[in-house]
This record gives C-alpha cells, sequence and structure tokens, in this order.
C-alpha cells in the first residue's frame, strides 16, 4: 500500500501499477495516432519539497484518473494575452518518483507553447521547484531505447545547437539530421551545445519511438512505440538525473568543482562568459569581488535564498562554494548556466588538501 | 543633458579610484585568506600554533575599553607571538598604529580578560606596495626611539599570475634595518630568503571567511558586500518571496535607526562586517542612489532589485558592465559628482536642540570609537 502526499490512501499493487502503466501506454499512442503533430511531454521539476508541499504550493487539484491515466493531480495555468483573451494550459502529475526530489509532469500541449505557461506554475513555487535541465551527457543516455540496437542507428532527425565560448560562431544552428553517432561527433568536434533533439529510434523487431528532448528539462513523446520511452524516462534517465545532483546534496559547505573537458580559461576575458552566464540568472544577484588574475564573485539566489562564493582559479574548473542551505536545486541552476555557455563540465566535490611544510617552502602549496 | 567633459572626466576618475581602492581591498582580504589557509592545512604550523585570530583586541593594562584591532594575532609553542597588520601602501599613520600594537601588552579574550603575551613577539607588518627607504627609515627611527619589545618584521605580499595558477606570495622586505621572525615555522617561512606562496586554487578555499580586515573596511566593498550578501537577510519572509518571484522589491526595505547594530550573523564568515561597516556601506549606497535615509521616520529605505542599472548620466567605463560591484561604485562616482549629498537635508528646520541631539545629515549616527 502507498501512501500519495496524505491525501488519500490507493492500493497500488504490482498488478495494477503495471496495467496502468499500460493504459496509460495504450492510452497516449492512441492520442499520438490521432493527431499529426503530437507531443505528449514530461517535463522534469526538481524540488526539494515533500510531496504535500509541492502539490500545495503548484496549487495541484486531484483529479480523476480517466482523464489522463495515472495521474493523479493536475493544474490549471491561465494566462491573460493583451487583447485580455485567456489562455490555458494543464500540468498533469504523475506520481512516479515520490521522495527523490524529482516530480514528473505531464502536459499535451506543443511545448514550445507549454514553457510559458510551465514557467508561470513553477513561479508559484517562489523558487522551491525548477525544471532539470537534460545536458549533453542526459541527452545521449536517451539515444539508445532498445539495446538490440546500436548508438548510430537511431536518427536525429533535427538538432538544434550553438557554439560554445570561447569558440567562434553565429546564432544557432540546426544541423542536418543523421545517425546519432554521426551527430553527436560533431557536437563534440564544433564544441556545440545542444538545445534541442528530435530523434526517431528503433525498438522492437520493425518498431520506432519518436521523440524530443530539450535541455530546458522536458522530454516529448510525438510516435511509434511509447513504452521503451517510458522506461528510460521512469529508468536510466530518472536515475542518471538524480545521479548527477548528488554531488550538490553531499556538498555541505565544500567546493564543487566544475571541470570543463576544455581550458576555457587561458584568456582572463573569457571570465566575462562566466559573468555574463551567471548574470543572466533572473532573480540573482551577482557581484565580482576579484577579476584579475583569479576570478572571485557572490551571488545571491533569491529564488531559492541560495548563496554561493564562485572562484576561477585555474584555466578549466569553476569552483563553487555553497553557504548553509544552498539547496541541491539552487546549485544545478547556477551549474546549467555556465554549462550552455562552455559545454558541459564533470562535477566532483573537492577533497581536503594534503599540503606539508616542505611543500609551503618549495611552491607547491 | 549633455555633459561637459571635464564632468565626464571627474566621474571616470572618482571610479577608477575608487575601484582600485576597492580591487586592492580584496587583495588584502586574498593575502588574509592565504595566512589562514597555511595555518590550518600546514600539519607543521598547525602543531606549533596553539591560538590564532583574525579578530584580535590587544591593549595595555588599564586600557581594556580601548583596544587596538590588528589584522591578526598567532601564538605559538612554546611562548611566541606575532600581532599582523596588512597595508595597501604607505601612510603615515602607520608608525603611531604599529608602535601601539608594539606597546600592547596583551590580547582580549572574548570575556575582556587581558592575557599578556610573552615577551617573544614580532610584529608583521604586510604592505602590497613596499614603502620607499625615506619611510622605512622614518619607521624603524622611531621604532627604535620608542624600543617596543617585539621585533618589526616588515614583508610584501603580491598577488602573483603564474603558469601554473594564480597565487599570493608573501617574502620579507630585504631592508638592512628589518627585523627577524622568532624561531618557528611560521617564522622560518617568512625569514626565509624565498618568501613562500599560496596558490589560489588552495587560499580561495578561505577567502570567504574574510569579509574585511579586523579593522578596516573599505566603504565600496562593504556596500557591494552588503547588497549581494546582507541585505537578503533583512527581508522578511515576505519580502523575500517578493524577490523570488520578481527580482525586487514592491516597497523599499526599511531598516530603522537604531536596528542598524542588528548585522545578521553569516555563517563560516569569521571576519564579518560590523555595525559601523554597515553604516558606511548604506551611505555609500545612499551616495549611489540606491538608498535613501528618512529623517523624520530615522529610517534607512533600501530599494533592493536583482538589476542595478547605472544612470544615464554614468561615465563609460572599462570594466565589465554586468558585474554589480562595477555598477554600484559608478553609480556612487556618478552620483558624487553630478548629485552630492547635501549637507543639510531637504526637511523641516531643525531646532537648537534637536541638533543637537541629531548627529549630522550626512552620517545620521555616532561616528565609531
Amino acid at each position: 500500500m502507498i501512501t500519495i502526499r496524505g491525501r488519500c490512501t490507493l492500493k497500488y499493487e504490482y498488478y495494477s501499477m503495471n496495467e496502468s502503466l499500460r493504459e496509460f501506454e495504450t492510452w497516449i499512442e492512441q492520442k499520438a495516432a490521432e493527431e499529426i503533430h503530437f507531443s505528449g511531454t514530461f517535463w522534469f521539476v526538481l524540488s526539494p519539497q515533500s510531496e504535500d508541499r509541492f502539490a500545495d504550493g503548484l496549487k495541484q487539484r486531484p483529479v480523476d484518473p480517466q482523464t489522463v491515466p495515472m495521474a493523479d493531480f493536475a493544474t490549471d495555468v491561465v494566462i491573460k494575452d493583451r487583447r485580455d483573451r485567456t489562455h490555458k494550459t494543464t500540468f498533469w502529475h504523475l506520481p512516479f518518483h515520490k521522495g527523490s526530489g524529482l516530480h514528473l509532469l505531464f502536459s499535451l500541449e506543443r511545448p514550445s507553447r507549454a514553457l510559458r505557461f510551465m514557467y508561470r506554475l513553477l513561479a508559484r513555487a517562489r523558487g522551491k521547484a525548477h525544471l532539470f535541465p537534460i545536458g549533453h551527457r542526459l541527452v545521449r543516455s536517451c539515444v539508445q531505447l532498445d539495446d538490440r540496437y546500436e548508438f548510430s542507428q537511431t536518427r536525429v532527425l533535427r538538432g538544434v545547437s550553438y557554439p560554445s565560448q570561447p569558440s567562434e560562431g553565429g546564432a544557432e544552428i540546426k544541423l542536418n539530421p543523421g545517425d546519432a553517432g554521426v551527430f553527436f561527433e560533431r557536437l563534440d568536434e564544433d564544441h556545440r551545445v545542444l538545445k534541442l533533439a528530435r530523434m526517431r529510434a528503433r525498438v522492437g523487431d520493425e518498431g520506432f519511438c519518436e521523440f524530443t528532448v530539450s535541455r530546458i528539462g522536458y522530454m516529448s513523446y510525438n510516435k511509434g512505440q511509447f513504452a521503451p520511452l517510458l522506461k528510460l524516462i521512469l529508468g536510466r534517465l530518472s536515475q542518471e538525473m538524480s545521479a548527477s545532483v548528488r554531488p550538490f546534496e553531499e556538498a555541505r559547505g565544500r567546493f564543487v568543482a566544475l571541470r570543463f573537458p576544455d581550458p576555457v580559461f587561458a584568456e582572463r576575458s573569457s571570465y566575462s562568459g562566466v559573468l555574463g552566464a551567471l548574470s543572466r540568472l533572473p532573480r540573482a544577484t551577482l557581484a565580482v569581488l576579484h577579476a584579475n588574475p583569479y576570478f572571485h564573485a557572490t551571488l545571491t539566489n533569491y529564488e531559492d535564498g541560495g548563496e554561493f562564493d564562485v572562484f576561477v582559479t585555474d584555466l578549466s574548473t569553476v569552483r563553487i562554494q555553497g553557504r548553509a542551505g544552498a539547496s541541491p536545486a539552487s546549485f544545478l541552476r547556477l551549474y546549467n548556466s555556465l554549462a550552455e555557455v562552455f559545454r558541459e563540465p564533470t562535477v566532483k566535490i573537492e577533497e581536503p588538501h594534503r599540503f606539508r611544510l616542505k611543500d609551503l617552502v618549495e611552491g607547491r602549496v | 543633458m549633455a555633459l561637459s567633459k571635464s564632468t565626464e572626466d571627474r566621474i571616470k576618475e572618482r571610479f577608477d579610484e575608487k575601484y582600485k581602492e576597492y580591487r586592492a581591498h580584496d587583495q588584502t582580504l586574498s593575502a588574509l585568506a592565504a595566512l589562514r589557509f597555511v595555518l590550518e592545512v600546514i600539519p607543521e604550523l598547525k602543531q606549533e600554533t596553539v591560538f590564532w585570530s583574525f579578530r584580535p583586541r590587544v591593549c595595555s593594562l588599564g586600557f581594556e575599553s580601548n583596544p587596538y584591532t590588528p589584522d591578526g594575532l598567532i601564538l605559538q609553542r612554546p611562548s611566541l607571538g606575532f600581532l599582523l597588520e596588512l597595508k595597501t601602501s604607505w601612510n603615515d599613520h602607520d608608525v603611531v598604529q604599529v608602535i601601539n600594537y608594539g606597546k600592547a601588552e596583551g590580547y582580549l579574550q572574548a570575556d575582556g580578560t587581558l592575557t599578556r603575551f610573552s615577551e617573544n613577539n614580532c610584529i608583521l607588518l604586510g604592505y602590497q606596495n613596499v614603502p620607499g627607504d625615506s619611510h622605512l627609515k622614518l619607521l624603524f627611527d622611531e621604532w627604535e626611539n620608542r624600543k617596543p619589545a617585539p621585533s618589526l618584521v616588515l614583508f610584501r605580499y603580491d598577488l602573483q599570475r603564474a603558469p601554473s595558477g594564480d597565487c599570493m606570495s608573501f617574502s620579507r622586505i630585504p631592508y638592512a634595518r628589518n627585523g627577524i621572525c622568532p624561531r618557528s615555522h611560521f617564522g622560518g617561512v617568512i625569514n626565509s630568503a624565498r618568501g613562500f606562496s599560496v596558490s589560489a586554487a588552495s587560499f580561495t578555499e578561505m577567502k570567504a571567511k574574510f569579509h574585511k580586515a579586523n579593522d578596516q573596511a573599505i566603504d565600496s566593498y562593504a556596500a557591494v558586500l552588503w547588497w549581494t550578501v546582507y541585505a537578503k537577510h533583512y527581508l522578511s519572509e515576505e519580502q523575500q518571496a517578493e524577490m523570488a518571484v520578481g527580482g525586487r522589491l514592491q516597497t523599499p526595505l526599511q531598516i530603522q535607526l537604531d536596528q542598524i547594530g542588528k548585522v545578521p550573523v553569516l555563517p563560516d564568515v569569521e571576519v564579518p562586517l560590523t555595525t559601523s561597516d554597515v553604516r558606511m556601506a548604506l551611505e555609500f549606497l545612499r551616495q549611489a542612489g540606491l538608498v535613501s535615509f528618512k529623517i523624520r521616520e530615522s529610517v534607512y529605505e533600501v530599494k533592493l532589485r536583482q538589476n542595478v542599472r547605472l544612470p544615464s548620466r554614468a561615465a563609460a567605463i572599462d570594466a565589465t558592465q554586468e558585474d554589480i560591484a562595477v555598477k554600484i561604485i559608478n553609480r556612487w562616482a556618478t552620483y558624487s559628482i553630478t548629485k552630492p549629498l547635501t549637507k543639510r537635508p531637504v526637511g523641516p528646520k531643525r531646532t537648537k536642540s534637536r541638533r543637537h541631539r541629531d548627529p549630522g545629515p550626512t552620517l545620521p549616527f555616532p561616528e565609531p570609537l
């Protein structure tokens, strides 16, 4: 028996859970078959709040699971345009990741349209809920939906990317479609940041699944077999997402090092990239305390109250020190902002220094 | 209205001067962080050190109510003491200040009791810009005249760029009359001809612990820190939510004059801004047009917002405009030239008795001691 948010108690035996999943799969495949341009979008939301507070904060209401199978709560977001016309989008909550800090919301709008509504919805949480950015590595891990097929057997139908700093380049471009192997190789070689990819992966004997992944933090099912995609969303992708925030959860005052694959800070002028990336964060203030030779800035994230000191002391690493109470979501916000400019860094908590007097005398400290 | 060239130049000049001071102050804090780092992390230094403080109060017996505040105090086994003072560059007051430290008999414990120094003491006086020979001669002449017991050791600290990474270097000034540190591992590395250096990758671990040096805060630095770090802690829950949603307060944050003494305690900050620093910061922000003071209500009003804009008449400067520190200092420079705070603010005419009570419009609180 699983208690959901203390509001109602539902009996989910394994059998009925699987039944519900199958029902959901059938329902969404039917919806996709009815529409030419279908987008069933899964929004990954990171929030430190309990299920109860998350639901209350987003003003969710219980729903009849008949509307969207599996959904237990829904939220309507209404926006009025300049002509006073109202526009509404509904987000359903899917109760898959209880207690993990990761929440799954679902919508049936085109994501480009729903995004504005999503931001409006997240604003209700007053900084306590953020979209989980799906970076380069996570997108890569979405490419294969069926182990029987090679990575390169998935086709990238549309890819949107832009050059990372300090590489030169113009505005975002759409890379030519092709197999995923070539696509990702080219992204790496050209040091580009991936913004969105629509892919068609082979599944089963002759089946396929077409889906879109955006670094903003959503994944849309478009057509084909849905079950492998749902398996990915609930399994590997969610696990990798949880693993990627673990260093931030464990930081507790220690430095978190974001190491970029290239020496992006070889020129001091590239500090302006760090400054630009972080000062663009909405509802955050950033002041540079030192910029030459090393970089030190202090940042307050008003969205959730996180406070940080940000340092650059070598050619390829940004080091972030969160003060007490800095949440993983707040760290992730900084991480994502930097990853959007400099490509994706690896994340590591720094170990305490171990030096001896001899090191000090010989200039190794 | 187009500004005359000279006004623009004056704004730029004032900005450059203030920004230079801001950066130099941060370098002093980097040096403190580097010393703090080696004392904590190098086991040989840690073992010989029995006490350190970067907020010490020192004085002589009978003067406990008016102590001096050097930038650091390090006590080591068996009975050695180092009093630390860091300077950007020479100031004529340095002589008196250092001699006062040299004459101090002990340091004050948290409960106000005086603990006497041992006889094997040393004053460590560090400069970013090494004084010229005439100043050094003046300093050591006076030192020898007044004959304080400790030795006086001058050293240079300098933030250097190196291919292997940036580092803070410390080296004893090679001046014939310069003193020698007492014998300890710590004293030894300062006495050594090469000095020592600490990489930025290491000392930055301690950097956020220092918001000022013990006896010195720079108004611009205090203002920037107050705006970006401290201000948040004055907000009510409702105001925090307002900032979280809109990035600005609809109605200004009000800080009563008598509440200024309640400086928020920030975790992990060892040398935080004090009451007088906050006053100084608010006055700086007042001149920058981000804070106003309501005389009748005795209240500061802070127009807190994420995005600080430059005034239309701000001078073009080289530093990046995305940085709030640059914007605040540029606003201050612009308004201090174009709209300096008046000696007598607009308000009701004050009576004699009121004037007697009121310490003054530009600094609406008693001067710090």
